[in-house]
C-alpha cells in the first residue's frame, strides 16, 4: 500500500510538471527537417513563418517573450510531500517558478490545488460536466480520461510532439507506443504518458536458511520447485517440531496475477500465454495468427490450474490463499510460515525483510525464475505508464511547455552534447536547494558529514529537500525512462562502492543491498517479459460485461484450484465466458488492435 | 391561530435548520435519480444524456448473476432482520432480570462496544479469529475434537458467519432501546402481579412482553425498509471469490458493476429498485402494525 501512496504522489507531481509552456525553438527544428529531406519541401507551407531566436545547437536557451502563462492543477495536501519547500515558499511561488519566469518566460498558475486525489477527480469531472474551463495542462484521472477525449476537450498532441519534443522522448514514445492505447483515438495521441521504471518484474524469493537447513539446492525447474515446496511443508524447516510451515505464500483472492506474490512466473514456465483474471483489460496475448486472445480462457491455463491444484491439495499452498490479498499472503511469509514467494525486487526489504524480526536467521534471497517442462521461463511485464498528462484544446503555449519538459528530460537523460541539456542545471537544479557548493565541492545531502556550515544547509534541520514537487510544477509526469536504471544496477552490482554520477545512479545506489541483488537476478536471467497487447479504453462490451466475466474467471480458477470443480469444468467456463459477452469483447479488442496498428 | 404562532414560533425556528438540511441533502439529490433512466455520460450531464427508459431495470433481471444475487440478498437480509430483532429482545429481558446494577452496566457496555468499530477493522479481526490455521475459534473446535471449519471460504458457513458476526456486532446496541422501554414500565404492575401470586415467568409473559410489543413492532417496521440491505460494508470486507455464489448481495454487486466499471446509471437503477422495494415493505408493515398492535405514528 505504501508503494501506491508513493506512486500516487509521483503521478501527481508528474502531472503538475507537465503543464509548462515550451519555448520558441520549434520553427528552427522544422527548417532543419526540411533541409534534411529536401525532396519534399512542400510541407514547409505549414510553417507559420516565425523565426526562432534560438540556436538549434543550444535549445536550452529558449526564452519566451512575451511570457507565456500556463495554468495547471495539482493534488497537494501539504503534509505528504515532506521537505519540498523552504519556509515561505509554496507550490505557486518558489525558487523554481521564479527561475522559470526569469529564465524561460514561463509563468505557472494553479487553477486549483486540492488536498485529496478524490477531490481532484471530482473537480475535473465537474469542470467536464459543467463546461467549465479546464487547466491548460493537467493529469486526467483514469475515469475521466475517456470522457475528456470523447467530449473533445483535449488537444491531439501529434503535431506538437513532432515539432517540439526532445528527439529522444519521441523515440521513447515510439518504442513504448503499445502502452499508450488508452490516450489514442483515431490514430491521434491525446495524452503524454508518465512512465514507470518497469523494474518491478517478478523474481522468486526463497528462504535460503531453510534451503541450507534441509540441504536443498535452489530450484531451477518447476519440478525442483515442487520438491522444495514439499520439503518446506513436510520437513519442518524452522525446526520447531511442529507441522506449521507451508511452501508457497500466494494471494489468490484476486486471481493469479496481482502486484505482489503473483504467479505469472509459473504461468510463463508452462505456456507462452500470460494469464490474468483480475481485470478484463489484461492479459491479451498475441496468438499464432496475429490475433489477440484472452489469456485466462486459453487451454494452456489448465496446466497452470493442475499444478496449483496439486500444490493446494498437498498443502504446499496455504488453504486460505483464496481469501488472502497480497498483504495478507506476505504476512505469512514474513511471519516465518512460508518459504517461497514470488514478487518484485523490492520485496526483499519490505515485507519479506520483516521475517528477520521473527527469526534472526531468516534470509529471503532472490533467485532465477524456474523453467517448465519445455524449458520455458518468463514473467509478465508490469504496466509501464503512470497516468497521462493532457492539454486543454485551447491551450496556445504548448511550445513553452515542451521547452521546460525537454529541459528536465534532458537532465534525466544526461547525454553529452544534447542541445536541450541546460548547463545551468549541471550540478543540480538550484543551488542552496538540492545541492550546496561548498569550497568547490558539490554536496547533495549529508551536509553535516561533508562539513558544510549550518547556515548553508538548504533546510534548518539539515535534511535533504525533495525537489520533485517543485520541479514538477507543470510537467505532471515524471521524466522516467522505462528500464533506464539497468546500467546503473549493473554498475553498482559490479562495484557497490562506485560513485554515482546521475540522478538515476543516485537512486539505485540508495536502494538496499538485497534489492540491488534482486534487481541483478531480474536482469541477468535474460527474460523477455510478456506484454499485454490490449491497452485501449474499455470497449463497450467490456463496460457492460467486464465485471461479470472477471468475477466468473476468478471464481472458476479458485474453484478448480480448490478441487471444488473438476478440471473439465474449465471447458464449461470457456463456453460461459464466450457466451456471456467474451467473444464479443474478443472481436472488439481485435478490431481495436487492427485499428491501432494500421 | 395568531396566538398559536406567537407562542410557538421559537420552536418552528428551531425546526428550520433541520428542514433546510433535509431539503438540500435528501430531496434535491432525488432529481439525480433521473440518471437511472438515462445512459448517463458525465460530460453531457443529466440534461444532455440520452434517455433509455427502463433499460437498466430490465438489465437487473436479465443479468446472469442477478437471480443468485437477489436470492442471496433476501436470505442474508431477512435472517439478519429476524435475529437482529429477536436476540436483542431476549438479551434485554435477561439483562433486565439482573439485580446487581454494577454487573448490569459492565455487561451492557461490553456488548455494545463492537457497534462502534467499523467493518474494515472487524473484518481484519474476524479473518484472523476464524483462520483455519491457528485462529482461536478453530483451535477451540479442535480442542473439542472437531475439525477446523473454513468459515470464510465455504459458501454455507460464509452466510452463517456473516449473520452471526453481524448479530454479535449489533445486538448490544439494538438492545438499548428495549432496555429503555423496560425501565419505563410501571413497577406497580409487577407489584400487583406479585400480590396476585404471579411467578417471575408469568410476569414476563403477561406484563413485560405485551408492554414492549409496540416498540418491537416499530423497530421491525423501520428495519423492513432496509430489507434489501445485506450489509455492504461487512460483506465487502469478508467475501472472496470462493463464496461469491453464496455471499454476493445487491450492494456488493452494485459496487463492482456500478463503481468499478463506471456504470453510474446501472448502479443508480439498482439503488432505486432497492428503495422502491423498501418503501413498499414499510407501507405494508406499517399497515400491519396499525392492525395488529394498534400502533401508528400519524
Amino acid at each position: 500500500m505504501k508503494r501506491y501512496v508513493k506512486l500516487a504522489k509521483w503521478t501527481t507531481l508528474a502531472l503538475v510538471i507537465s503543464s509548462l509552456p515550451t519555448l520558441a525553438a520549434c520553427s528552427s527544428d522544422k527548417n532543419n527537417e526540411a533541409a534534411n529531406n529536401n525532396g519534399t519541401t512542400n510541407n514547409q507551407t505549414a510553417d507559420n513563418g516565425t523565426k526562432s531566436t534560438v540556436d538549434p545547437a543550444a535549445m536550452w536557451q529558449q526564452k519566451f517573450d512575451p511570457p507565456v502563462t500556463i495554468t495547471t492543477a495539482v493534488v497537494d495536501d501539504g503534509a505528504s510531500r515532506g521537505n519540498a519547500f523552504k519556509p515561505g515558499e509554496s507550490m505557486e511561488d518558489n525558487v523554481n517558478t521564479r527561475w522559470m519566469k526569469d529564465n524561460m518566460g514561463i509563468n505557472v498558475k494553479y487553477d486549483f490545488i486540492v488536498t485529496k486525489a478524490e477531490d481532484y477527480d471530482t473537480k475535473i469531472r465537474l469542470l467536464l460536466s459543467s463546461g467549465g474551463k479546464l487547466p491548460d495542462v493537467f493529469s486526467a484521472p483514469g475515469d475521466s480520461l475517456q470522457n475528456l477525449i470523447d467530449a473533445g476537450k483535449v488537444m491531439p498532441l501529434d503535431d506538437a510532439i513532432e515539432k517540439y519534443a526532445h528527439p529522444e522522448f519521441k523515440k521513447i514514445l515510439e518504442k513504448f507506443d503499445y502502452a499508450l492505447g488508452e490516450v489514442k483515438r483515431d490514430g491521434k495521441l491525446y495524452g503524454l504518458p508518465g512512465f514507470f521504471m518497469g523494474d518491478e518484474g517478478t523474481v522468486m524469493w526463497i528462504r535460503k536458511d531453510w534451503l541450507d537447513k534441509l540441504g536443498l539446492q535452489a530450484p531451477k525447474t518447476l519440478d525442483e520447485l515442487t520438491n522444495v515446496l514439499k520439503a518446506f511443508t513436510e520437513n519442518d524447516p524452522d525446526g520447531n517440531g511442529k507441522a506449521d510451515t507451508i511452501g508457497l505464500a500466494v494471494p489468490l483472492k484476486e486471481g493469479p496475477w496481482t502486484w505482489m506474490g503473483q504467479t505469472d512466473a509459473i504461468v510463463a514456465a508452462l505456456t507462452d500465454q500470460m494469464i490474468n483474471t483480475f481485470d478484463i483489460k489484461s492479459y491479451w496475448n498475441k496468438g499464432a495468427d496475429g490475433k489477440l486472445t484472452y489469456g485466462a480462457i486459453q487451454p494452456d491455463a489448465k496446466k497452470y490450474l493442475q499444478l496449483m491444484k496439486d500444490w493446494m491439495s498437498n498443502g504446499y499452498i496455504d488453504k486460505e490463499s483464496g481469501i488472502m490479498d497480497p498483504m495478507k499472503a506476505s504476512e505469512a511469509a514474513a511471519a516465518g510460515k512460508a518459504g517461497v514467494m514470488f514478487g518484485p525486487a523490492w520485496m526483499g526489504g519490505w515485507p519479506l525483510g520483516d521475517a528477520a524480526k521473527v527469526d534472526p536467521k531468516a534470509d529471503f534471497e532472490a533467485y532465477n525464475l524456474p523453467s517448465g517442462p519445455d524449458g520455458k521461463f518468463g514473467r509478465a511485464e508490469k504496466g509501464i505508464t503512470a497516468g497521462f498528462t493532457m492539454f486543454n484544446k485551447d491551450f496556445k503555449g504548448i511550445e513553452a511547455w515542451f521547452a521546460y519538459f525537454n529541459k528536465l528530460f534532458a537532465k534525466n537523460l544526461n547525454q553529452d552534447g544534447d542541445p536541450y541539456n541546460d548547463p545551468r542545471f549541471k550540478d543540480g537544479f538550484h543551488e542552496g536547494y538540492d545541492y550546496v557548493n561548498y569550497n568547490g565541492k558539490i554536496v547533495k545531502g549529508d551536509y553535516k558529514a561533508a562539513g558544510v556550515p549550518e547556515d548553508k544547509w538548504p533546510l534548518k534541520d539539515g535534511s535533504r529537500m525533495d525537489m520533485r514537487f517543485m520541479m514538477a510544477s507543470i510537467t505532471g509526469g515524471t521524466t522516467t525512462i522505462p528500464y533506464s536504471n539497468t546500467d546503473a544496477i549493473k554498475k553498482f552490482l559490479a562495484d557497490p562502492n562506485a560513485e554515482p554520477q546521475t540522478s538515476t545512479e543516485f537512486d539505485v545506489k540508495a536502494s538496499p543491498a538485497r534489492t540491488l541483488a534482486a534487481q541483478g537476478v531480474r536482469l541477468n536471467q535474460g527474460i523477455t517479459e510478456g506484454k499485454n497487447y490490449f491497452t485501449g479504453p474499455l470497449t463497450p462490451t467490456m463496460k457492460s460485461k467486464g465485471q461479470l466475466l472477471t468475477k466468473l474467471a476468478t471464481e472458476t480458477y479458485l474453484k478448480i484450484i480448490y478441487g471444488e470443480k473438476p478440471m473439465d469444468y474449465f471447458d464449461d467456463f470457456v463456453k460461459q465466458w464466450n457466451d456471456n459477452g467474451g467473444s464479443k469483447i474478443t472481436d472488439e479488442v481485435n478490431a481495436w488492435y487492427a485499428e491501432s496498428n494500421k | 391561530m395568531a396566538s398559536y404562532w406567537r407562542k410557538t414560533w421559537p420552536f418552528h425556528l428551531l425546526l428550520l435548520p433541520a428542514l433546510v438540511l433535509v431539503i438540500i441533502f435528501a430531496y434535491i439529490p432525488l432529481f439525480g435519480a433521473a440518471i437511472a433512466f438515462e445512459d448517463y455520460q458525465p460530460w453531457l450531464g443529466i440534461k444532455g444524456s440520452p434517455w433509455v427508459g427502463f433499460e437498466h431495470f430490465r438489465t437487473i433481471f436479465e443479468y446472469p448473476d442477478s437471480k443468485q444475487v437477489i436470492i442471496n440478498t433476501l436470505i442474508i437480509a431477512s435472517l439478519k432482520l429476524v435475529f437482529n430483532l429477536v436476540i436483542p429482545v431476549i438479551f434485554a429481558l435477561l439483562l433486565n432480570e439482573v439485580v446487581n446494577t454494577y454487573f448490569k452496566r459492565v455487561v451492557q457496555t461490553l456488548v455494545y462496544l463492537p457497534h462502534f468499530l467499523s467493518w474494515v477493522i472487524l473484518g481484519g479481526i474476524l479473518i484472523d479469529l476464524l483462520s483455519t490455521e491457528g485462529g482461536i475459534v478453530n483451535r477451540f473446535l479442535n480442542v473439542l475434537g472437531m475439525k477446523s471449519i473454513f468459515f470464510l471460504g465455504d459458501g454455507q458457513w460464509f452466510r452463517f458467519t456473516v449473520i452471526v458476526s453481524d448479530i454479535w456486532k449489533e445486538f448490544g446496541f439494538s438492545a438499548i432501546i428495549f432496555l429503555a422501554t423496560l425501565v419505563g414500565i410501571d413497577p406497580s404492575l409487577y407489584e400487583a402481579a406479585e400480590i396476585d401470586g404471579a411467578t417471575r415467568w408469568q410476569q414476563v409473559v403477561n406484563i413485560t412482553l405485551p408492554l414492549i410489543l409496540p416498540i418491537v413492532i416499530v423497530v421491525a417496521t423501520l428495519s423492513l425498509g432496509r430489507v434489501l440491505d445485506g450489509g455492504q460494508d461487512q460483506i465487502l470486507n469478508l467475501y472472496n471469490p470462493l463464496v461469491y455464489s453464496h455471499g454476493d448481495i445487491l450492494d456488493t454487486f452494485v459496487y463492482r458493476e456500478g463503481l468499478m466499471s463506471g456504470k453510474f446509471s446501472f448502479g443508480t437503477a439498482v439503488g432505486l429498485f432497492k428503495s422502491a422495494v423498501g418503501f413498499i415493505m414499510i407501507l405494508i408493515s406499517y399497515r400491519l402494525a396499525y392492525k395488529l398492535a394498534n400502533y401508528r405514528i400519524f
